[in-house]
This record gives C-alpha cells, structure tokens and sequence, in this order.
C-alpha cells in the first residue's frame, strides 16, 4: 500500500467509525481495483464548483451545489448538468450570474462540455423529469432568488421556459444577481431542494420546491445574532462560526402543479392545507404507506422533519410526528440534509435514510415495524438506526446527499452518503471532526455492525477528503454498474466510476409510460415516475423479490438517474418482473438473463434490450 | 447513600447559575479542597452541557493525568473522559473509564460513562450489562435511583426496542431530575412508548411536555452562553432567573438572584426580585432589606414598590401597604402590563378603605391593562 492509501484509509476509517472489508488493496498497475474511482478528469469534466468565500462566514456559502443525470439529445446515456453558486456574496449585486453546466456523453462515458442554458443565478438544486410529454427529459433549477426550467429541444439542448409559471418575474422572492439591492429588501427565496413526481396522478409531473431560510445577502448576520448582551452568539463547540439556520427565519415550502405542458401553478395551499415553515433541504417523494400513490419526506436542517402523506388525489396530510420521523428518538430536531429510500430490509416496503449533522447519526427508518400507527401512514416507521449501527458509523460525518442502492451487486442495498463538514472550524484541535470528509458507503447488516467499502485505490471516492455535497447516481458508461457524480463544495466534480463488482450480476431497468396515455386519471407520467418494479429471484421457498420506484429526486439538491439498478447477487438470471404503474395497471413480465438493461414501456412489456458494456 | 455524580450534576447549574461558568481554571498542584472540587465538577458539567467539552479538555489535561491530582477522582475522570470522547479520541476515553476510582461515587461516575460511550457506539448489549447488577438472586439494575443511571439504562431499552422494560426507568428519570438536559428526551420517548400502547391522550400529554421542557432547556442554554459572553451585563441574568421562576425552582432561582445582586450591587430589579422571593419564603427582614437595596439603586421602582407593599400586606399592615401602592401608582412606568395585578390589590384596598372612586379608578386602570378579575372578590 502506498503512502497516501495508508493515510486515506486511515481517514475514513477514523471518521466513519466502521471496520474495513478485509480485501487487500490493488497494486499499482493492476488491473483497475475494487472500487468507486474519481475520473472526472480524465473524463471530461472539469467543473469547478463555486460558493462564496473560503472562509464560510455566511451560511449560504456552506450549502452547496447539485447534480443531475439526464439524458440530452434522447441518445441513451446519461450527461451531467451541475448547479452553480458564485465565488463571493458581493457577486450577487456586482454579477455576472452562474449559469449551469453541462457536459455531455460520448455513450463511453467521456464528457464534453456543452453550451449551459444561459441562465444567470446562484444555483443550488436540480431536478429532472419529462414535464412537457414530449418523450424527452427536462430539468427544474432551483437557486438563491430564483426557480428556472429549462426545457430540452430536439438538439437536446436545454433552454430556459419563460412560460413555466415557476416564480413570476415580480415575485417578491426573485433576486436578480446584477442587480443594486438595499439591505433590508424582501428575502429572496431560497430554493434548495426540489422533486419533480406525479402527486396527483394525473401523468403531468408536479413540483415540489424545498425552502431554506431568510437571508438577507447585502446585510447577512455575522458572528451572533441579535444586538446587545441578549445577542446569540454564533458559535460551535467554541469557535465563531457562521449563523444559522437556528434563529434565522425559515421559509415555507411551495408545491406547483405541473398541466403536463412545460407549465405550472402554484397549488401550495390546496395541496399542502397543513404545511408550516422549516428549513428544508432534502426532499423524497417515495410511496411512504405503500398505498400506490407518491408521498413526500423533508429533510428539515434543525427544525422537525415533515411526512407528507398523499390522500390518492394529490392532497397531502403531514403525518412526520405520528410516524416517528419528524424528530431523532430523543425528541430533538436534527439537522436533516439529505434522504433516500430503498427496501434495506427486504420486506417489499420502503425504508428510507436521512443524512444528519455531526453527533447526530444518519437515521435510518424501516418502514411497518413502528409506533406510528396514525391513520395514512400504516404502522409507521420503525428506527433502524441502531440496529444497523450507524450512530457508531455515522456520527463524525456531517453528511449530504445518500443514496440505498446495491453498489457491489450482492443483492443487498448499500448505504451511500457524500460529506463534508460547514464549518471550516472543523479542523481546529479536539472538534472531534473534520472539514473535508471522504464519501463513504456502507454494507447495510442489522447485526449492529455496518461494514464500510474501504479504499483500494488512491483515487477512491473513500479516500479522497472531499466537502461533498450534492450527488447523483447513474451508470454513465453502460456496464450496468450505478455510477456516482458528486458536487464537491469549492472543488472540482468527482466521478466515481463504480468497479465494486466486476463479476456481480446486475439488472437495469427503465421505465415509460404508454405510447398513447389513456384519457382519464390515473395515467402513468411519459417517463415512468412513480412505477415500482418488483424483481422476482429465485424459485420456491427461495423466491424473493427486490423492489424499487422510479423517482430521480433523492439525496441533497439532485437528481439520480431514472434507471433501476439491481444487485442480483448470485442469479444470473431473473424469474419475472412485477411492475406496478401509476396508472393501476399491473403486469407481470416473464424472466429472463441478468447483465442486462430493459426498457420497459406500460402495456408493451420489454421494448428494448441491450447487454451491459464490458 | 453516596451521592449520584448525577445527582450533583444537575445541580450544577445551581451552584454555578450558568452564566457564572468561569473560564478554565489553571490545574491545582495539589488535591482540590471539597469545595473547589465541587465547583470543578459543576464547571465541567456544565461546559458539557453547553457543547464546550475544549475548556474541560484544556483544564483536566494535568490533573487527570497519570500521576495527577485528580489520577484516581472517578468523577472528575468521567467528566474527562466525556470531552475526550467528543474530541474523537474514543480509545483515550475508553481508557479513562478503565481507571480505578478512589471512591463508590467514583467508580459509579465511570460504570455510567462507559455505559455512554457504549450506547454511543451502538454497544446496546454491553452498555446495558454496564447498567446491570448480577447475582444469585438474578440480574437488576444498577445504581437505582440514580438519574444518570435510570437515564442511560431507559435510553438503552428503548434503542433494544425493549419499550416495556424502558418505561419505567425513563419515569424514574423524569420524576428524579426534571429540569436535566435529558428531561426532553426522556419525555419524548414516554410519548412515543405511550403511543405504541395505543394510549393516545397520555402521549400527547407527554408530548407537549416534551415540547416544553425542550424549549425551555433551549432558553436556558441561550442564556447561560450570553451570560459568559456578557459578564459585564446583567441582563442574561436576569433572564435566567425569569426561567427558574416560570420553572418554579426557587433553590435555583435563589442562586442566579444572589449572583446577580452580588455582582451588579446597583440592580434594582435583581434585589426587587430577591426580595420577592424572601417574602415568599416569610423571611420577612431579608426581604425588607432587599427592597431597600432595590430602592437605593433605584429610587423610582416600580417593582420595589410593590413588593414592599406585599410586604407589608403579609405582615398585616395595610396602612403601610396602601402607602406604598399610591407611591406605586404615581410612577410613570405603573402603568405597564406586568403591574396590572398591583392595580387591583390597590384597588381592593381602597374599597376596603371605603374609597370607591379611586378604588374603581385603579380598578378601571387594572381592566385596562387586561385584568379580567371584578373589583369586589369573588
């Protein structure tokens, strides 16, 4: 082991709080190791994220930026579009702008940089989905002051859609980075987090904008908060820090409803009758109660989480306290970040992750074993965390974007996160942390022990420290592996080539609504948000089923690909597909060969296969 | 019975009303007297408490060192160990638990940080045996009665989903240290357990307890870190006393009060207060004393005033208290809300005194101020 391996190794080690896989490392020159590896360079994208100053002295500086998997120009890979903050606060009334960036794929998983859609901002969150029907997919930015779409041509390029209804040009909210602005002037509205899903479903896709907190960027409060010797001091184990989100004001979140034509209305109050303020920054739409229809979970960052539970019309029930979710099981808010869903514990229900500050853990929620019990949220969730360790694993990192896929194909869901502390205090003596943190990812065992993916390769995504912040997972050179795209806070983009299981036995699949959508609700939407495929393995007592739903929101501030990854472990073939459509419809698909990807279109079966790339 | 460390930690902030949290004191070269032993083991506690494990890192390094001053204090080590453990040096910390303790007290204060660390790192099995007596009899919990203790062992259950088996202990808890940082945590998961059992009016009772204890634990640290962050006001104080008094903690309040009067001799609303919570303990001259200490800082206030008409009211001299309520009444800031109920016992006087135009007078001004009581009692 080289040098820098022994001290990476070390560092993540020390800092996630797991025992290492007991693999040896590869040697230099070998074949490529075990691994997930940064090759983002010698791929193509050479993204250099923006956010303010080094220093962290305002707290929108510390929050990052997104990442999206979308397909441009319908050609079958995935291309990468990243949001973009600027390089200080004064930019915001001096310009020019950030616009996004967008590199696209050469179908090998080689990037060039492409022309953005020439917006003009601070970008934080992206999210993806066909929103106009026309077959392609399409993407919602979210930013400080602003909330664009962008809507994708025949060229596959994305264009900013005036039309889109999203926040109007004189909304109080809007910031228009350029532009002289006074200290005390109406807040902008601080997106961050935002899910394109199908809340009503009716097959036009719908929005969901989280909200951060007020922030005024002329005046913004340094060093405490309040005058006099009743001010709060802003401070963290000690050091002077950045204020917030703790006694700032937080924003209420928004819900627009897509017509299915690249235009939205905002349906906040009819669709979300109970929803309070918070400091939002994950949001999941996942079928909470398993009912069929999507729901949506909030991260709320030190204010208590929300669980929002879908009445099958596209009305929503908060429903966090009563599912045992809105608060960590001592009853404290927690400084929720990021989340993700997936069946951890293959009982064919979704289960989800939460990503937390430092001294908090991830939270991990099973879903039917809890003490919920109150009406629209079945039995609740119960707290998994424990179970599963990952108080121990977890606690040191300050983490972000998560995801629960099966990243080495052995059937079993991984826990993936990105981190990376706010406070560049971190660093100093005795905090017990550190400023830059290494992505980590977890073999999820309910034996009380995760067992962490340990680096073999210098350039490991597990050994590089890193202020990551937003991530997106998509296999963006075909060979059926999920591959991770990080947004690293004042650094350059990471791309983690997923090389974990070389000879693991994957399944891909995507999902498409039907050529011709039938004319009533339920429809399915044109790009399959909110199918959920059911992957039958084995036979007879053996038989089990792994699960998963098309949503591409989930993490912190990003967008996944819309592609269903599955682990089959040892099958090597599959002995049928369930696939639940929006629509109701059900179908079952007979079996069929693993190491490959199917595109599955309602009412058509299988429409398109292709083996995975070697 | 040997005093639980926990016990004595969540009088801490009573010993040292918080805001009066030094900063670290230089290492003793020899063995601390009992009394700045105590104050040690409050700072220490409370720089926990207050997310600043650094200052008892920097002050124990010596003494809790090998061959140090406090090698073999188990309490002064738990505490210690705590802020190793949050520095991430969890080995060290380990270690430190593993130290034989001169004392009962000593060695208790270390089973229950061991017991910490190991819910910390997810060791629910271990931190419960920690918590666990084991003999012929069979097995039973460790140091009951014991905050800290009924704590840690109803934390552990209720992550073992054992929820049955962690009620009890989380009561126990609850009713031993009301006001412990815990206290909204421990409520909390009494409503969630309450819940569980279909019990949905106690859970919801539970949980707005929860919620405010929460709040005021929120409050009460706010106040602490402006008062080291203003020494040189009494303001945060002042709001720290406003807490014990809504928390009706008058051992507590009479801490904070007599920190206050002591460091600020010129306060006014600080001796108006102390005064009042002599008269409400019938230490009729103390409370007189402070008025009068109130007065000669402030000779226009308002709180004096009508605590010295109290006063005399409880001492049975109407005559003196109607006194001083018309001296009251002459003020310019008697008129502000929280002196409403001041205008109805002048009121009440007056009637009794058979003046009603200047008893419906003050009474008139008492409604004004949103007293909702008639002038005659019920």
């Amino acid at each position: 082991m080289r040098p820098i391996q022994v001290l990476c190794a070390a560092t993540a080690a020390a800092l996630s709080g797991c025992g290492p896989d007991s693999a040896p490392p590869g040697a230099p020159g070998d074949r490529p190791a075990p691994d997930l590896v940064d090759e983002a360079r010698e791929r193509g994208l050479d993204y250099l994220n923006r956010s303010g100053g080094a220093a962290k002295e305002v707290i929108l500086e510390a929050n990052g930026a997104g990442v999206a998997w979308i397909d441009l120009g319908n050609d079958g890979d995935l291309d990468l579009v990243f949001a973009q903050g600027l390089d200080s606060l004064e930019r915001i009334t001096a310009g020019p702008g950030a616009d996004l960036e967008v590199f696209l794929n050469d179908g090998r998983g080689r990037f060039t940089r492409a022309p953005g859609p020439g917006l003009s901002g601070w970008w934080t969150g992206l999210a993806t989905g066909d929103v106009d029907g026309d077959g392609d997919a399409d993407l919602v930015a979210a930013g400080f002051g602003e909330l664009a779409l962008c809507l994708q041509d025949a060229q596959g390029r994305l264009f900013p859609h005036p039309g889109s209804g999203l926040l109007a040009a004189d909304a109080p909210g809007r910031l228009v980075i350029g532009r002289a602005r006074a200290a005390g002037a109406p807040p902008p509205a601080w997106a961050t987090s935002v899910a394109l899903f199908d809340a009503d479903r009716d097959g036009a896709l719908d929005l969901y904008v989280g909200q951060y907190l007020e922030l005024d960027p002329v005046d913004p409060p340094r060093k405490a908060l309040g005058a006099g010797a009743l001010a709060i001091p802003c401070r963290w184990k000690g050091h002077a820090v950045f204020c917030g989100p703790a006694g700032l004001t937080p924003q209420r979140d928004r819900f627009l409803r897509g017509r299915g034509d690249g235009s939205f209305v905002d349906a906040t109050a009819a669709a979300f009758p109970e929803l309070s303020a918070g400091y939002a920054l994950g949001v999941l739409p996942f079928d909470a109660d398993q009912d069929g229809d999507t729901d949506v979970f909030v991260a709320n960052d030190s204010s208590p989480n929300f669980l929002w539970i879908n009445d099958g019309r596209g009305v929503f029930a908060e429903r966090a306290f009563a599912a045992g979710v809105a608060y960590s099981a001592e009853g404290r808010a927690q400084a929720g970040m990021g989340a993700a869903a997936g069946d951890v514990d293959g009982d064919g229900q979704f289960d989800f992750a939460v990503t937390n500050f430092t001294d908090e853990p991830t939270e991990l929620y099973l879903s039917g074993g809890g003490a919920g019990g109150a009406r629209g949220t079945g039995r609740g969730f119960a707290r998994g965390t424990h179970r599963y360790g990952l108080l121990r694993a977890t606690r040191r990192l300050l983490s972000w974007g998560v995801h629960l896929v099966d990243l080495d194909a052995d059937g079993a869901l991984d826990l993936v996160q990105t981190n990376g502390h706010v406070f560049p205090e971190a660093d100093q003596p005795d905090t017990g942390t550190r400023y830059r943190q290494p992505v980590t990812a977890w073999h999820l065992t309910s034996d009380g022990a995760c067992r962490a993916f340990e680096p073999r390769d210098a350039r490991s995504l597990f050994a590089m420290e890193l202020g990551a912040r937003g991530s997106a997972l998509g296999d963006c050179d075909g060979d059926g592996a999920p591959d991770l795209a990080v947004a690293a806070l004042d650094g350059p983009a990471r791309l983690g080539i997923n090389r974990l299981a070389p000879a693991g036995q994957r399944l891909a699949l995507r999902c498409l609504g039907p050529r011709a959508p039938a004319r009533d609700a339920p429809r399915t939407p044109a790009d399959g948000h909110g199918a959920r495929v059911i992957v039958v393995l084995g036979e007879g007592a053996a038989q089990r089923g792994l699960i998963a739903e098309v949503q591409t929101a989930a993490g912190y501030q990003s967008a996944s690909s819309p592609w269903l990854h599955f682990g089959l472990g040892a099958h090597a073939r599959y002995e049928a597909l369930r696939v639940l459509w929006p629509s109701g419809r059900v179908e079952v698909l007979p079996g069929g060969a693993a190491g490959r990807a199917l595109v599955l279109r309602e009412g058509e079966g299988v429409v398109e296969t292709r083996e995975f790339a070697r | 019975m040997i005093p639980c460390v926990a016990a004595l930690l969540s009088v801490a902030p009573l010993v040292l009303a918080a805001g009066q949290v030094p900063p670290p004191a230089p290492a003793p070269v020899v063995v601390a007297p009992a009394v700045e032993r105590a104050a040690r083991l409050a700072r220490w506690a409370a720089a926990l408490e207050l997310d600043l494990a650094h200052e008892v890192l920097a002050e124990g390094r010596a003494p809790c060192a090998p061959g140090g001053a406090a090698e073999r204090d188990g309490e002064l080590l738990a505490l210690y160990a705590r802020a190793v453990f949050a520095a991430g040096r969890e080995d060290e910390a380990l270690a430190l638990t593993r130290r034989a303790a001169a004392d009962e007290a000593g060695a208790r204060a270390l089973a229950l940080a061991a017991a910490r660390f190991a819910l910390e790192r997810d060791e629910l099995a271990r931190a419960l045996e920690l918590l666990t007596t084991r003999s012929a009899a069979g097995a039973s919990a460790r140091y009951p009665g014991c905050p800290e203790a009924e704590w840690l062992r109803g934390l552990a259950l209720a992550r073992l989903e054992r929820a049955h088996e962690a009620r009890a202990h989380l009561e126990a808890f609850v009713a031993l240290a009301p006001r412990a940082p815990e206290g909204p945590g421990a409520l909390h998961l009494l409503a969630r357990l309450a819940a569980a059992r279909g019990e949905a009016a106690a859970a919801e009772e539970l949980a707005r307890r929860a919620q405010a204890a929460s709040e005021w634990q929120a409050y009460y640290r706010a106040r602490r870190l402006q008062a080291r962050e203003h020494p040189d006001d009494p303001l945060p104080l002042l709001g720290l006393a406003e807490l014990w008094i809504a928390a009706e903690d008058w051992v507590a309040l009479r801490a904070v009060l007599t920190d206050l009067t002591t460091r600020f001799a010129r306060h006014a609303r600080g001796w108006a207060l102390l005064g009042d919570l002599e008269r409400r303990e019938q230490r009729f001259d103390a409370a007189q004393l402070a008025y009068e200490r109130a007065l000669a800082a402030d000779a226009l206030s308002a709180e004096a005033r009508v605590g010295r008409a109290r006063l005399a009211l409880a001492r049975g001299d109407e005559r003196g208290a109607r006194g001083e309520y018309d001296t009251f009444a002459a003020l310019s800031n008697a008129r502000e809300v929280r002196f409403a109920t001041a205008h109805l016992e002048r009121a009440r006087l007056c009637l009794k005194a058979g003046e009603r135009a200047l008893a419906e007078a003050s009474h008139a001004l008492y409604r004004e101020l949103g007293g909702r009581e008639p002038l005659e009692p019920r």
